[in-house]
């Protein structure tokens, strides 16, 4: 089975401006554990077997009550180079969803991941670094927290939009928040249901310029001490207006060479008043796993522009 | 010395299959062993898996889209049996585990000869489960966890099958049933262009081994 990727640019009045085709590179590591789980019906490093694994249809944008719809899910796209390989979890560089436009490449946290196996780069106040399994983390180590414990990092906000995370916590539902503050200033916090999973917790940090210290802190709200999980701390910069993901098209027959194939399709908007180039895209599939991961050539939108990035995977026998 | 210079030109025969693997492609390589109980290997190939069919891109479709039961109507791919199965989202859907004497899910063997094409939903001549004439011992399918190199990554699925039946049995078809919302479908059914020979008293062991390359 190989997958085609379609890149397909229309301007603000739905005109065809740019289109271009080429095989996708790379199916990941992530495709091939869901798939794994899939047919052992066994958990695979947390990975536990679902009937939502291998789901990349998602709604539109950004939410913060579904942690698995909107940009978490289904294509994505990013403006890093590089060569795709199989151990890749996440774009190089991902575009999230907004109308924001940075002019410059944004700052990255130093250890975002904690895969030094320590907090080289972070001030720690009572976090303990852990290399168990919760599914979702990115690479090997992760922070686990009890109640009032933070970590904090000084960084440059001002080619900053978002900061996002992954979060895992609570063992008793409603005991425990996650606060983000900047400078000491409480700009996000979020109540943990009981062992909730939330893979992409997205905070807007667009209002600040210059060199800030940000603090991710899991606050007690009641009862006895609480877990929760903090991994991939990751910042974006320009943004581009996530469509829904689609899933269209199936169909059999002498299609070219090839006999079967489906589509999964989503559009994105530059609606940031500048320029965005695109040059990488990828799928992420429930329960957070990136299966895809593709780099080509830039593609500009000007403000008002839209790309469609197609996967189309096709069976020849 | 003989069987040992014939070994060494399989081991030469893998490496150039694995490299047929086209770059982004994802696939399978199917390696063929035929053993004695003691372990010493009679013949040993592998080749390429050339035919996913029909049911996995529609199960494949059906996980992707999440759908719902209400729309199970929406995707209706034919089971093993050559019935439409109004097929949804579900835990169990790709599972292709099966104990020992199951002949309904998991690697398969028969003596089909006929090419495969995109529309084919069951193995041509299935070899039954036992110990009688014509008939092969299914062992309990096992299962490789994940791995990945830089250029690949990739897991294996196996099965052994024991010829006890008096005589020797040919292998000359091969596939993968899975399940989905509860029934059973063929994924992968590949034909070989000449039959393995199976001895009275020997294990074939078969691995499905699904690799993506970038």
């Amino acid at each position: 089975m190989r997958t085609k990727l379609l890149l397909e640019r229309f301007s603000d009045d739905d005109k065809l401006i740019e289109r271009r085709e080429q095989f996708s590179r790379s199916f990941t590591l992530g495709f091939m554990r869901l798939l794994y789980v899939q047919h052992s019906q066994l958990s695979h490093s947390g990975l536990a077997v679902s009937a939502s694994n291998l789901q990349v249809c998602s709604l539109p944008g950004y939410s913060s009550l579904f942690s698995s719809q909107g940009q978490m899910f289904g294509i994505v796209v990013g403006s890093g180079t590089g060569t795709p390989a199989p151990s890749d979890t996440c774009l190089y560089t991902p575009i999230c969803h907004g109308r924001l436009y940075r002019a410059g490449a944004p700052a990255s946290f130093l250890n975002p991941s904690f895969e030094t196996g320590d907090f080289t780069n972070w001030t720690n106040s009572g976090g303990t670094i852990q290399n168990g399994d919760w599914g979702l983390k990115n690479g090997t180590y992760y922070v686990q927290f009890t109640s009032e414990n933070y970590i904090q990092q000084a960084i440059d906000l001002t080619n900053i939009s978002t900061i996002s995370f992954q979060l895992y916590g609570g063992d008793i539902a409603d005991q425990l928040s996650f606060r983000v503050s900047v400078d000491g200033v409480i700009i996000n916090e979020r109540v943990l249901a009981r062992n909730s999973n939330f893979p992409l917790q997205i905070v807007d940090v667009s209002a600040y310029t210059g060199t800030h210290t940000i603090r991710f802190t899991s606050h007690k709200l009641t009862g006895y001490d609480r877990t929760s999980y903090l991994d991939d701390i990751r910042t974006y910069g320009s943004q581009l207006e996530f469509g829904g993901c689609e899933i269209t098209n199936l169909r059999f027959g002498t299609i070219n060479a090839h006999n079967g194939e489906f589509t999964v399709s989503r559009f994105f908007t530059n609606h940031s008043g500048n320029s965005i180039a695109v040059t990488e895209a990828g799928m992420v599939a429930y329960p957070g796993l990136f299966i895809a991961h593709d780099t080509f050539g830039a593609i500009t939108l000007t403000d008002g522009q839209l790309l469609k990035v197609s996967y189309i995977p096709q069976i020849t026998v | 010395m003989k069987q040992q210079i014939e070994l060494k030109q399989e081991v030469k025969q893998i490496k150039i299959n694995r490299e047929a693997m086209l770059p982004g492609e994802f696939g399978c390589m199917l390696e063929l062993t035929v053993h004695k109980p003691t372990g010493e290997v009679t013949e040993h190939r592998i080749v390429k898996s050339k035919s996913f069919v029909r049911q996995f891109l529609e199960i494949l479709w059906v996980q992707c889209y999440n759908l719902p039961s209400i729309l199970a109507g929406g995707t209706t791919p034919k089971d093993t049996s050559n019935t439409a199965r109004g097929v949804d989202q579900a835990s169990g859907n790709f599972s292709a585990v099966a104990a020992a004497g199951i002949t309904t899910n998991g690697i398969i063997v028969g003596t089909g000869t006929t090419l495969p094409t995109v529309n084919d939903y069951k193995l041509e001549v299935p070899i039954p489960h036992g110990a009688g004439a014509g008939q092969i011992q299914y062992g309990a399918m096992t299962f490789g966890a994940p791995t990945a190199t830089a250029s690949m990554s990739q897991f294996r699925l196996t099965r052994d099958f024991s010829n006890s039946c008096g005589e020797s049995i040919f292998v000359k078809e091969l596939g993968l049933y899975v399940i989905a919302s509860g029934y059973y479908f063929l994924a992968i059914r590949d034909v070989l262009e000449s039959s393995v020979e199976v001895p009275d008293g020997e294990i074939l062991t078969v691995n499905y081994e699904e690799m993506a390359t970038v």
